[in-house]
């Protein structure tokens, strides 16, 4: 298995205010890595360091095969891109200044390559702009920062909120393109959000982080596995249910409703009713639910805060 | 280190506060000598024109580092170049994989090229605007006088550099906008305010005492009072070293404290 970043006992302190607390995490190549956790969690403060933006105090890790204590990790970093809380953007320069300047950063000087990049991420029509960055919708100056941070063809891109503060249209703009990116160039992104509903439509894989700590790593098919199933069944014969369903469902967690019963865990739908039906119970409404990565979260971080 | 110079330079040329520098240099060039001639005509001292006033005195009066643009130049290049912390676009440059000392000195040279090239040409065109109203100076213009004007222009210009790398040290430390005018104007007035305490002190000093050699060299060492620069006719050595070093001594602490200080700094 090859892994863009794999750090290890990761601790970071703001003077006396420990952020980090031993984060180890590892990011395989390919992966959509969706970076879950709390306001505080740490998840910017792990991006900072991975970024070089700061220091770790002790730990370590490896970006692209690079140990972060190798003077060469600035030649991994080049291979990277990032944005960081906010789109680092010249707001008195237009859409393609911008991107010009970046290219002057990284030595490449391709107006061609600023060009296509722009249209890459839907922006094509700015290029003659005059319009000023700073006068760009939210989602305008998102997508401009990838566009930015795709300049210099990177193997890994780190987003950090990309959602924060966009409109339902932009917010799928900016899926769309994650997912453009990532299955046909083959980018590997660390995306962290607090939109976890949205997260769970692009991530491959997930890393939950709280109190300055990973709690898990899990794939997004494996998370597809543990997000119970829920099933509410309405009857006029409650307790003749109950009974039934006590006896067949001996694995999953049962309650008492007032008209019916709440099934949780993993069931077959059509054998249960099969079964309610033959037993002559009378069914007055059936629903199901599956609990989401937001249930799963709060239930691994003791639903003390919300992501 | 190319591409970050020619980046930040571009960056700075793109600022709007350096088209408003433009505009003051040229403002400023022209209102001096115009209200010199003018005072001087108003208040009937047209025959002290050449003496007291001209057009040499007015160049070198334009690069007093507490005056006029030497004062606004350094603040609004200090902005620019704050500006790249404050909108978080120096993180393209360390997620770019650059290094820090780099990224430090792109920001030095390209605020020094700015404040030099600014400050040279206010120069030249304030003596251009000078030498319509008033002789260069009461004696005739000589080879000698070339040569000490080229000299002083020099000198000028490393001055302007080593308050480039103070402004350059000082929007590092700060990286907030309002915080770095206000270490500057601190830096720059507690400067001056010191250096005119010595200048006082050096006048009620015997000129052969040895307490006045203490007080001149203390006062070499404060650029804001930009002693020595323009004032003679020659240069003895000296001169020169009493010139020079202070903005040696500033620029190399400058840039040894400012890369030391921002190759730790943990960045938002």
């Amino acid at each position: 298995m090859e892994y863009v970043l794999q750090t290890k006992e990761i601790t970071k302190s703001y003077k006396s205010n420990r952020v980090l607390n031993g984060v180890t995490m590892n990011i395989r190549r390919g992966d959509i890595y969706g970076f879950v956790g709390e306001n505080g969690s740490g998840k910017t403060t792990v991006i900072r360091l991975i970024t070089g933006l700061i220091y770790a105090d002790s730990g370590e890790f490896t970006l692209l095969g690079v140990n972060d204590s190798d003077p060469s990790i600035r030649d991994a970093r080049a291979k990277i891109g990032a944005i960081v809380e906010s789109p680092s953007i010249y707001l008195n320069m237009s859409a393609k200044d911008n991107l010009l300047m970046q290219s002057g950063i990284l030595g490449i000087r391709d107006e061609e390559k600023c060009k296509s990049t722009l249209m890459t991420v839907g922006l094509g029509e700015l290029w003659e702009s005059k319009k000023h960055a700073g006068d760009f919708s939210l989602g305008m100056r998102q997508r401009l920062g990838i566009a930015m941070a795709l300049l210099g063809n990177p193997e890994f891109i780190i987003l950090d909120e990309p959602m924060n503060g966009l409109d339902p249209a932009g917010i799928v703009e900016i899926r769309e393109l994650i997912l453009h990116l990532n299955k046909d160039m083959g980018i590997t992104f660390l995306i962290s959000s607090h939109i976890l509903t949205e997260l769970a439509l692009v991530a491959t894989r997930y890393g939950i982080i709280s109190h300055g700590k990973i709690l898990q790593e899990i794939s997004a098919e494996e998370l597809e596995g543990v997000c119970r199933h829920i099933m509410f069944i309405r009857t006029t014969d409650r307790d003749s249910l109950i009974t039934l369903i006590n006896a067949e469902c001996k694995d999953a967690l049962i309650t008492p409703l007032d008209d019916g019963i709440r099934i949780e865990g993993e069931v077959d739908i059509n054998e249960v009713l099969g079964k309610i039906i033959n037993a002559g119970i009378t069914i007055t409404s059936v629903n199901t639910h599956r609990s989401s990565i937001e249930e799963y979260y709060l239930s691994m971080t003791g639903g003390g805060h919300r992501a | 280190m190319r591409n970050l110079y020619v980046t930040d330079l571009k960056r700075i040329l793109k600022d709007k506060l350096f088209l408003v520098t433009c505009i003051l240099a040229g403002v400023f060039a022209l209102i001096n000598p115009v209200l010199n001639k003018v005072l001087f005509e108003i208040l009937d001292m047209g025959d002290m024109l050449g003496t007291v006033v001209n057009a040499k005195s007015m160049l070198f009066t334009a690069y007093v580092p507490s005056d006029n643009l030497g004062f606004i130049m350094p603040i609004l290049i200090a902005i620019v170049v704050c500006k790249d912390f404050s909108q978080g676009t120096v993180r393209n440059k360390i997620i770019s994989g650059k290094s820090r000392s780099v990224i430090f000195i792109s920001h030095l040279l390209s605020a020094a090229t700015v404040t030099c090239t600014v400050m040279l040409l206010h120069g030249l065109l304030t003596l251009g605007v000078s030498l319509c109203f008033f002789s260069y100076q009461d004696t005739a213009f000589t080879l000698a006088d070339l040569g000490y004007l080229m000299a002083s222009l020099l000198f000028e210009m490393i001055v302007y550099f080593a308050i480039s790398a103070v402004v350059t040290f000082v929007a590092t430390l700060a990286k907030n906008i309002g915080i770095c005018i206000l270490l500057y104007l601190a830096v720059s007035f507690g400067s001056s305010i010191v250096g005119a305490i010595f200048q006082v002190a050096g006048a009620f000093l015997d000129p052969a005492s040895k307490a006045y050699g203490i007080v001149e060299f203390i006062n070499a060492l404060n650029i804001y009072t930009s002693a020595g620069i323009g004032l003679g006719t020659a240069y003895t050595l000296k001169d020169v070293i009493y010139i020079l070093i202070a903005p040696i001594g500033l620029t190399a602490g400058s840039v040894l404290l400012g890369i030391k200080m921002f190759a730790r700094k943990n960045l938002k």
